[in-house]
């Protein structure tokens, strides 16, 4: 016997629909991840039903996230919409951008429990972004360690999807999409958020950013080429506050100030340089409508940013009222007039 | 000035060396015994997959015949036929050869695959990889005065390993050692390395060949590539005949 032949060897696309076509796009590229994305975001912070998240969908929401470990209780009232959505037998689960969170960090090995919970909890075949949660000075190596397996856990035929298959048994969309498609880390250090920037083994990462808390402007956003395709995809939580309310007025506002709704809050997260996301808490579908319709108006004007940057401060009472020109408290006011 | 003249030599005619001859020569080279284990290896490989039902169909046999002379750049007819010529082989040897490798990759498939990923979630640290450069000297008093120059005065490592450094890579490649899996390394190196930041000056550190000064131009996270995939079924493998040689041994 032998080899008898010695000639010479030799995505789908998905839909989503349309908004209005603005310098605000609802639909965007998530950075360098394959992913398209709306631009806001839902969490289940809010203890939104799964009745209104899936309202929320057929509006044109399509980020959803999830937590299976801290703040469970509040996530599992959207659980049923997910099974529904992102579920082995859903027909729309290409449409959805599924993000997962576990706050566990500590080694690769962790992972393995939270996509068990999270698999079970969802019935899913596979998650679009998985997050390490909750990174800070104090848990960055730890966050290391666990990045440096990224390229075993995210994407087909790597250990973590042979060991979901293991446990669940193979399906056509975990075979071709993996576990995990993407690694993402919530970053409560902005600094260290920094260093992560457009690194290899990191494809999202998300930063607290509001009003109030400016940081992560100069620090992330600023870092990040609007023009570069493998830029780190960014998303912004707590844009509506985090132990303050900004929706409520800082008590010193002078009066008949502009005095921001929670969307306008979710609009100047957007309105910064490289934010695709911003992810918010919409407690029911009538803050699904109007945060909707919020950012349809596109990205905030130059002086509507800079008077939310005082109102911000006065929030965190960095601001004197009387130091301030009186024009920068009525612009926008008086633009809008 | 006269010319000197300088008769040429005239070769003797040598016919091709007979297989017995060839035999004869690795037995007076010392190479007899490595070739042997080899053969016996694959004897043993052929024996295992009779027993384990394991076998390749035609197409698999084409196909690793064909990454085989795609990897070796060997893409014609004509090309293949005269690279088997270089090779002193038929089509048949070549492609024996060929099913012996499959066969022994489809065999460790069959008996460890499914024992890889455990192994490797287990040992993952091992198959982290470094971008490595090193100045090998073979006293304490040289490899201290190069390491100050490097830490101290900004020295070039490059031009250092160039003039000092005793070890032939290094010496040759201006330091630099390759990108090599840790658990490639002596085990003093690997421990001085483990927790050393990208372009830190480390050592000197002792090992039986000398004193190295080490600098990490670059980690690699482990990953669990093809190629770890088939080193990690080699080393399940090779564990597995030894310990049934052993088992064999004492039943004896």
């Amino acid at each position: 016997m032998k080899i008898t032949d010695l000639t010479s060897p030799t995505e789908e696309a998905i839909p989503v629909r349309k908004h209005s076509n603005c310098d605000l796009p609802f639909y965007r590229p998530l950075g360098r991840t394959n992913l398209t994305v709306s631009c806001l975001g839902l969490g289940g912070g809010g203890q939104i039903s799964s009745e209104d998240t899936l309202y929320a969908f057929d509006q044109g929401i399509n980020f959803f996230f999830y937590s299976s470990d801290l703040h469970h209780y509040l996530y599992s009232s959207m659980a049923g919409a997910l099974r529904q959505l992102c579920g082995r037998k859903s027909r729309v689960r290409e449409q959805v951008v599924l993000a997962t969170v576990s706050y566990i960090v500590k080694t690769p090995d962790a992972i393995f429990s939270s996509l068990y919970d999270q698999f079970v909890d969802l019935g899913i075949d596979y998650i679009d972004i998985f997050f390490w949660g909750w990174i800070g000075a104090d848990n960055a190596g730890d966050l290391q360690n666990c990045l440096n397996a990224s390229n075993d856990i995210r994407g087909p035929n790597t250990v973590c999807q042979r060991t979901m298959e293991r446990i669940f048994s193979t399906s056509e969309r975990l075979k071709k999409m993996g576990a995990v498609r993407y690694i993402g880390a919530s970053f409560h250090d902005h600094h260290l958020a920094r260093q992560w920037l457009n690194n290899s083994l990191l494809d999202v990462v998300m930063v607290r950013h509001n009003v109030a808390h400016r940081t992560a402007q100069q620090e992330v956003f600023a870092q990040l080429d609007p023009q570069d395709s493998q830029r780190s995809g960014i998303v912004t939580f707590k844009s509506a506050g985090m132990h303050n309310f900004l929706g409520d007025p800082p008590v010193n506002l002078p009066k008949g100030c502009w005095q921001p709704t929670v969307p306008d809050l979710y609009r100047y997260s957007l309105s910064q340089n490289c934010v695709d996301v911003c992810l918010t808490g919409l407690t029911r579908r009538e803050e699904v409508d109007a945060a909707i319709a919020n950012v349809q108006q596109g990205k905030l004007s130059t002086a509507e940013l800079d008077y939310l940057a005082l109102y911000g401060d006065l929030h965190r009472q960095r601001v004197n009222v009387q130091d301030v020109p009186a024009e920068r408290w009525y612009q926008p006011l008086a633009a809008a007039l | 000035m006269s010319d000197l003249v300088i008769e040429q030599p005239v070769l003797p005619k040598i016919s091709p060396a007979t297989d017995a001859e060839i035999v004869t020569y690795l037995r007076r080279s010392c190479k007899f015994a490595e070739i042997a284990d080899l053969t016996e290896r694959d004897a043993l490989i052929l024996q295992l997959c009779e027993q384990y039902e394991v076998t390749v169909s035609d197409e698999e046999w084409q196909a690793a015949g064909d990454a085989f002379r795609t990897e070796h750049k060997i893409l014609g007819v004509a090309e293949t036929y005269a690279w088997l010529a270089r090779q002193r082989i038929s089509v048949e040897d070549w492609s024996e050869g060929i099913k012996v490798r499959l066969l022994a990759r489809k065999l460790k498939a069959e008996l460890f695959g499914e024992a890889v990923d455990s192994y490797y979630l287990q040992n993952r640290e091992e198959y982290q990889r470094v971008a490595l450069s090193q100045i090998l000297v073979l006293n304490v008093t040289d490899a201290m005065k190069l390491a100050k120059a490097l830490r101290e005065e900004q020295a070039s490592f490059c031009a250092l390993a160039l003039e000092y450094s005793k070890g032939k890579q290094s010496q040759e490649n201006g330091g630099f050692t390759g990108v090599r899996f840790l658990n490639e390394l002596l085990p003093e190196i690997a421990q001085a390395i483990a927790t050393a930041i990208e372009g830190e000056i480390i050592g000197p550190i002792h090992t039986k060949l000398g004193y190295h000064i080490l600098r990490v131009e670059k980690r690699f996270p482990p990953e669990l590539s093809e190629t770890v995939r088939e080193q990690i079924l080699d080393t399940l493998f090779e564990f597995w005949i030894q310990e049934n040689s052993k088992a064999k041994m004492l039943d004896a």
